[in-house]
């Protein structure tokens, strides 16, 4: 067979391998909604696991870590450090959301902020925030399908034609499967994902250079200082680094579909485990910079695109059959997170955007059957975007991070402070929000003060702190307890897991 | 025991984000640059640091 028939065959079986394992869940047993959105509420270390680890690498990471190595050198390092922050966060906050959901049937981020603060209001601001920043999210991993599906398929599949088939599939296994089809493919793709980038990052360096020391000494012949802050940047040293782990540690968990897995647990003891082992595989994440740094020094001439630094070192050293493997991968890992966030910002906009305007008691059927078909209404507002305005919201992308960030003192705060107060937080997060706006559009990110460069988010996020905890001291409390104590009552004997 | 829970919260950030100002040299450790030794290393306290934390608390929840 031809490198092209093996790279298309590679591909198409991790494809519809994943979808058909998708599918499965749904086509089994007739999921309710509390099975469909979130999994029934049981999932045991493993399934959790998957759907956690799941998000860590996506189009992004695959694709960017590898990206920056190659185009920025030691800024590229912040995304190896974050991780192990983030799950310290994580390990504190998703057990205390857990039973809070339990107990009062939350299933989304929202809707958490709606119960703690008791304002109809102020969960339909963020689910509208959120689904802002969701919906550019989404449609980053569906062009980022399209790349590397164009570039590991030598070009036979084009652009457009991939992102179609792919997110109908996606589309599918979704309304079908809920949560559990999202699970039940991260198995799938993380194992194939940690033996691709595993595999090629020991490989590739060792393969050209002899050994990851001869790989490092022919960088720096190459490009001294380029592992040494700011790198090949002008504004991304050591104070933007250390202001951006700081926001992405503290972000990571803010973001809306990774509060709402947190509800998937069987109990928080599930959601303390994985918070625990989640770093060794944060530690995957330094083969994809191993790759693009040994892409800068052995393709010339230069990528126009940084990006296909991981896919390009590929094609040009192995045959098809490698391509097809890296494709696969690859693909698996935009349409994954992509199915999560689809059912995740189905799951906002139909119960906390759609159902809380409208007002009353909506049956759970009904919004069951409305999330589904908005499942497949979004993939084709995402489809459409990417096709037709690719860089419309290349905007609300650059700030996602940054904006998602600054729920974290409404969301954290709201659960274990008791003096946490809705004013503050309608105040806070319009000033945070605003701030990062302002600055990325006006190109200040990274805002130079006091002589540093400071992330944009970081600093917006900090502001916002302060005016949540200023504002919440002045007001009166609103209640008498924390929602985390209280819904600590009926949680006294967690099954364990 | 609170105070110990608070320390080993804590450490992670500072070992990561403390430590870059001190670390961002052009020294190759094993081979490989400082930097990056560094902030892979504080994955593995991270671990560490975690893994303390959970046997404290499933100690503490059973009794």
């Amino acid at each position: 067979m031809s490198d092209v028939t093996w790279a298309l065959a590679i591909i198409g079986i991790f494809v519809l391998g994943s979808f058909a394992t998708g599918m499965l869940p749904g086509l089994r047993a007739k999921l309710s909604y509390e099975q469909w959105a979130v999994g029934g509420r049981n999932f045991g270390r493993w399934l959790n696991w998957f759907i956690l680890a799941g998000e860590i690498y996506t189009a992004f990471t695959f694709l960017g870590a590898s990206g920056w190595a190659y185009s920025k050198g030691a800024p590229v390092l912040y995304i190896a450090g974050y991780g192990g922050l983030a799950y310290m966060v994580g390990y504190y906050i998703l057990p205390a959301m857990s039973p809070i959901g339990r107990r009062f049937n939350l299933m989304t981020q929202a809707d958490l902020v709606e119960h703690i603060y008791e304002s109809r209001v102020l969960g339909i601001m963020v689910a509208i925030v959120s689904v802002c920043f969701l919906l550019p999210y989404m449609q980053l991993q569906l062009t980022g399908l399209g790349l590397i599906i164009e570039a590991c398929s030598y070009g036979v599949i084009p652009r457009i034609p991939a992102m179609v088939i792919a997110f109908a599939l996606v589309a599918t296994f979704v309304s079908v499967s809920g949560l559990k089809g999202v699970a039940a493919t991260a198995v799938i793709k993380d194992s194939i994902m940690i033996i691709a980038v595993v595999g090629f990052g020991v490989f590739l360096p060792i393969h050209y250079f002899g050994s990851f020391h001869g790989t490092f000494a022919a960088l720096e012949k190459a490009h001294p200082g380029w592992m040494v802050l700011p790198g090949g940047t002008k504004t991304m040293g050591i104070s933007w680094t250390m202001s951006t782990i700081g926001l992405t540690s503290l972000g990571f968990y803010m973001w809306p579909h990774l509060t709402a897995n947190s509800f998937s647990a069987r109990n928080p003891d599930v959601l303390r485990h994985n918070a625990v082992y989640l770093p060794l595989y944060q530690l995957c994440m330094i083969f994809p910079m191993l790759i693009g740094l040994t892409a800068l020094l052995v393709i010339v001439p230069a990528l126009k695109t940084p990006d296909m630094a991981f896919i390009a070192l590929v094609r040009h050293t192995f045959p098809g059959w490698a391509l097809g493997l890296v494709g696969g991968a690859g693909a698996l890992a935009c349409m994954i997170p992509a199915a999560d966030l689809l059912l995740s910002t189905s799951m906002v906009f139909s119960r906390n955007v759609y159902g809380r305007i409208k007002g009353g008691d909506i049956p759970a059927e009904t919004l069951g059957r409305m999330a589904k078909q908005v499942v497949i209404g979004l993939a084709l507002v995402a489809l459409a975007l990417s096709v037709f305005f690719p860089n419309m919201l290349v905007n609300l992308l650059l700030t996602g991070y940054a904006g998602v960030t600054q729920f974290f003192p409404l969301l954290v705060l709201g659960v274990f402070w008791k003096r946490a107060n809705k004013i503050a937080a309608f105040i806070g997060l319009g000033v945070g929000e605003f701030i990062v706006f302002y600055t990325t559009l006006n190109h200040y990110d990274p805002l130079p003060i006091l002589g540093m460069d400071i992330n944009a988010g970081f600093f917006a996020l900090c502001v916002n702190m302060v005016i949540f905890v200023a504002v919440s001291l002045v007001c009166v409390p609103q209640r008498s307890l924390s929602p985390y104590a209280d819904s600590k009552l009926p949680e006294m004997n967690p099954v364990e897991g | 025991m609170k105070l110990l829970r608070f320390i080993l919260t804590i450490i992670p950030f500072c070992w990561t984000v403390g430590g870059i100002p001190f670390m961002n040299r052009p020294i190759m450790v094993f081979g490989l640059p400082l930097l990056m030794v560094w902030i892979v290393a504080g994955t593995l306290v991270a671990f560490c640091c975690l893994l303390v934390l959970y046997k404290i608390d499933s100690t503490h929840q059973k009794q």
